[in-house]
């Protein structure tokens, strides 16, 4: 006869002394892990409503504006500064490291409609409902000073948006035609129209710097060339899309916040099916715009809601909701 | 020898039985020598082949030349001593590698690991789902390879007992054992003798540290049974039909008269749930953290203890329940019926998920090994009987035992136990995978009375006997998993480890609506449901919308574009996907017949020409 018997010797298995770490022998024989797939499952579960649980998206808020804030915009060379136009025609100038307000200014007699920097960060442009074009600079006056803006250019109609070309001094405007103006003329360069609905929103391409998008209520994208000055190209959507962001990475593409609740990205040389359409709002999309990379971007929706979007995910990877406000503008830098 | 008289017809002649009385027992050390000395005459190879299966089976380099798909390392060759001979590798202080490349793995280890069945094919996909599941897949084998390599690390060997050639080990009596082996292991035999308290059902805690044992006329006691100390010991005055340890020793479940009674370490009273009334069997699912309890009325109730809530109680309509027993891979519990049927159950459904009908007369005990492979049955009919539980649930293998068993018992390697009257009969098998061949009991011993509850002892080569007169730990080389895992269940843990994996064991809580036959689904692509849906989504819209659409011809960029041209164009194209079928059924068809064809007749005969 011959015979074993399973014999272990503790001290195999259990620390020496206190100080030792326990000892922790492994077997990673299936047999011994059953249900590795539910627990796992579960795991995975725990570990985002976890994450749900200790996230703390919401990092402070910025208190000052008497009116509601229509438009943010963004400083191109100081990470730190953030614009923003009330409904009162009040600009205010953040710091977003120290949450306080640099500088006030009263730009406009109704509405803020729209305002952008300049290129280089010396300076920014608002749009009023008092159909007047403004420039400022982004520095305070001097003591004794008054504040008052570098330009003025009155309209004949309300403008409705706003941005500057990126490399040159040029700008454009929407309202009832998208114009196209230098900086140092008070009559606009060229005048775009397809159309004769108001458009809502007109963007420069960040790469290929003479196109440009604008969005209009006759639920149309119309693209324009800024050296043919000329439109380009044009897309009906069922919907009236509110907003346009391009990638700042990838020249040809761009999202647009629609209101039928979501975000079509295209690719500017294939206009009749989108790239993507990214969807999870439940009410309309308001606004749009990139992170820096061109791999994300974020979006605000009437159904009071901030979603994050991988650009190739037609689901959004992060939802934050707010209880409080409608959102107008969202960016994410 | 003191071993159970066999059933019938494996009684071996007499002769042998004497020869193997004289024979001293060896430990497994000794050399071959003293073997040949005492002049052990060879045996029949088979039973001796038998008994060597089930020593381990340790790779040994042999066979294991195996090139894994993703590992872009270098194949290595059959030999691959020989070749590094010829081609030593080079380093800067001059040395050689004796063992260059990766270390080989054995693909049967590998094998074990592998989770992914290939045979599976899923339908036609999207190439980037595609190519998603090729990534999965290419991880899950790499992952395999790597588990296999780390199999070398294992600390411990399995036992076993071999007979000297042409001994039954079965005649091996626990005695021989004990005398055999190293003090630690004998000390692990043991009687207790408790006759005052009637037969005890007992239950050994999920480390194997711990037991449980309840007698029927009341007496509740739990023992940390490798240092033989008592932890707690009560009278319940009250029967107990029942008794389970919940996820840890520190929590203990009994199934009394009336109702069911959960008691901590110390014997103190925690909960009497009054909803599971008349409880014969209990089954705890640890980790769902469900206690399954079958009832005299009929009734199978889940209960999860860890926010003490019933979650489901299903009706099983077939009168009183007193066969239960889990199944440790899926968590489904089998319930034995007196019409001979043994029901599958989950809290998920109100209905069995399956019902296999086992014997003629009532099912008397189940029992499930520890893959979930293999389910053992005994009945009234006498008859012992093993099905396979994949898919088919079809029996293997069958045998009438004189008595027929009363309990049965999976160890973790393999083994079956089975209670019959006073007598413990052990069958094992080939392997560690393979169902207990039931021609010859591996072990057998005879006790001071009838037998009441069987529990192998996870982690120890221990079977834990309850009886008439006590308890009996009973030493079964090779019956347990000589490696644990330490995260799952570690014998040795300490008092701060047991609680870390507590709250562990707790948030990793699996519901019970998850609890199904085949526990993997979860991790696969339910193609079915697609299927139904996408049909569904047919009906409603009335079109299929991912169907090809029919060509259309476009009209021509240049020239006139005539009506005729266009029919004809679109004719073409018809003709084509028209010809496109016929020659794929024709191809389809001849294949047929072929097969049909052969097996009338080799060679042709000259009476063919008058067939019509």
């Amino acid at each position: 006869m011959k015979v074993k018997m399973l014999s272990r010797n503790p001290d195999n298995y259990v620390r020496e002394t206190k100080l030792d770490l326990q000892r922790v022998p492994r077997n990673y024989d299936p047999t011994l892990h059953p249900f590795e797939v539910p627990r796992e499952y579960i795991r995975a579960l725990n570990a985002t409503k976890l994450e749900r649980v200790f996230a703390k998206p919401f990092l402070a808020s910025l208190d000052g504006h008497r009116d509601g804030v229509n438009c943010l915009a963004k400083h191109p060379k100081s990470l730190a500064t953030v614009l923003s136009g009330a409904c009162d025609g009040e600009v205010r100038i953040w710091n977003l490291t120290k949450r306080k307000c640099n500088r006030t200014i009263q730009a406009h007699e109704g509405f803020v409609r729209g305002i952008c920097t300049r290129f280089c960060g010396t300076s920014f442009f608002t749009v009023g409902d008092d159909k007047t074009v403004k420039q400022w600079k982004m520095d305070g006056p001097s003591y004794g000073e008054e504040e008052e803006p570098l330009h003025t250019i009155l309209g004949k109609t309300v403008y409705t948006g706003i941005d500057h070309h990126w490399k040159e001094a040029v700008f454009a405007t929407c309202g009832q035609q998208v114009d196209i103006w230098d900086e140092q003329r008070t009559s606009p360069v060229c005048s775009m129209t397809w159309g004769f609905d108001s458009i809502s929103s007109v963007k420069f391409n960040p790469i290929e710097t003479f196109l440009l998008g604008s969005c209009a209520s006759d639920r149309n994208i119309v693209l324009y060339d800024m050296r043919q000055s000329t439109p380009l190209k044009k897309v009906i959507l069922d919907m009236r899309t509110n907003t346009i962001c391009w990638n700042p990475m990838e020249a040809f593409i761009f999202t647009a916040a629609n209101e039928d609740y979501n975000l079509y990205t295209f690719d500017m040389r294939a206009l009749d099916t989108p790239v993507m359409v990214h969807m999870d709002h439940v009410s309309a999309v308001l606004d749009v715009d990139y992170s820096p990379t061109g791999k994300e971007f974020v979006s605000a929706s009437f159904d009071k809601s901030i979603r994050i979007f991988p650009v190739d995910k037609s689901r959004s990877r992060y939802v934050t909701t707010s209880k409080l406000f409608f959102l107008f503008d969202v960016f994410l830098s | 020898m003191e071993t159970a008289p066999k059933p019938g017809r494996d009684v071996p002649p007499k002769k042998d039985r004497l020869q193997t009385k004289k024979k001293k027992p060896r430990r497994y050390w000794e050399e071959e020598t003293t073997l040949t000395a005492a002049g052990a005459s060879p045996g029949p190879p088979g039973s001796k082949k038998r008994n060597r299966e089930l020593r381990p089976e340790r790779p040994k380099n042999a066979n294991i030349t195996k090139k894994s798909r993703i590992s872009r390392k270098p194949h290595l060759p059959k030999k691959p001593r020989e070749r590094r001979n010829l081609e030593p590798q080079r380093s800067v202080s001059g040395a050689q590698d004796p063992f260059p490349g990766p270390a080989p793995v054995p693909v049967e280890v590998a094998r074990k690991f592998r989770r992914i069945d290939k045979s599976k094919k899923l339908p036609h996909s999207k190439s980037k789902t595609r190519s998603r599941l090729e990534v999965a897949e290419a991880e899950e084998e790499e992952i395999s390879i790597k588990a296999a390599r780390s199999e070398l690390l294992l600390a411990e060997e399995p036992g076993f007992l071999e007979g000297e050639d042409g001994e039954n080990t079965a005649k091996i009596s626990q005695a021989d054992i004990v005398e055999a082996v190293d003090i630690a292991s004998a000390a692990k035999h043991f009687d207790l003798n408790l006759r005052q308290f009637g037969p005890y059902r007992l239950n050994y805690s999920p480390t194997g540290r711990h037991v449980a044992f309840g007698g029927r006329r009341g007496h509740v006691a739990t023992l940390d049974w490798v240092t033989k100390r008592l932890m707690c010991e009560i009278n319940v005055m009250e029967a107990v039909r029942d008794i389970r340890f919940l996820h840890s020793e520190a929590l203990l479940a009994v199934a009394q008269n009336r109702w069911l009674h959960i008691y901590d370490n110390q014997g103190i009273e925690l909960h009497c749930i009054r909803r599971c009334d008349r409880v014969t069997r209990l089954e705890f699912l640890p980790f769902h953290f469900l206690l399954a309890t079958a009832s005299e009325t009929g009734f199978l109730t889940y209960l999860d203890v860890s926010v003490g809530k019933i979650v489901a109680a299903l009706n099983a309509r077939a009168g009183r329940l007193d066969v239960m027993t889990k199944n440790p891979y899926n968590a489904v519990i089998h319930l034995g019926h007196s019409n001979g049927i043994v029901s599958l159950w989950s809290p998920a459904m109100k209905e069995p998920l399956a019902k296999i009908l086992c014997h003629r007369g009532g099912v008397r005990a189940v029992a499930v090994d520890s893959t979930g492979t293999y389910m053992a049955t005994s009945g009234l009919d006498h008859q012992l009987k093993i099905f396979d539980l994949r898919g088919t649930f079809q029996p293997l293998s069958a045998r009438t035992l004189p008595q027929g068993a009363g309990h049965l018992a999976f160890s973790q390697r393999g083994l079956l136990a089975a209670g019959m009257g006073d007598v413990v009969n052990i069958w094992a098998g080939q392997g560690k995978a393979s169902p207990p061949s039931l021609e010859q009991p591996y072990l057998t011993h005879r006790l001071s009375g009838h037998v009441h509850g069987l529990h192998f002892c996870p982690f120890e080569d221990v079977l834990g006997v309850g009886h008439n007169g006590g308890i009996t730990s009973m030493l079964v080389p090779g019956a347990a998993e000589p490696n644990f895992d330490g995260l799952e269940s570690n014998p040795y843990r300490s008092q701060k480890q047991r609680q870390e994996w507590e709250v562990k064991a707790l948030l990793e809580k699996v519901p019970a609506e998850l609890i199904c036959l085949d526990p993997r689904a979860l991790a696969e692509v339910d193609v079915i449901s697609l299927e139904q849906e996408k049909k569904e989504r047919i009906e409603r819209l009335g079109y299929d919308p991912e169907a090809k659409a029919p060509f259309q011809p476009k009209p021509k960029q240049k020239g006139r574009s005539s009506t005729a041209s266009l029919v004809k164009r679109k004719r073409k194209v018809m003709d084509e996907e028209h010809r496109d079928k016929v020659r794929q059924s024709l191809e389809q068809q001849p294949q047929k017949k072929e097969k049909a064809a052969k097996p009338l007749r080799a060679r042709p005969s000259a009476l063919d020409r008058f067939v019509r």
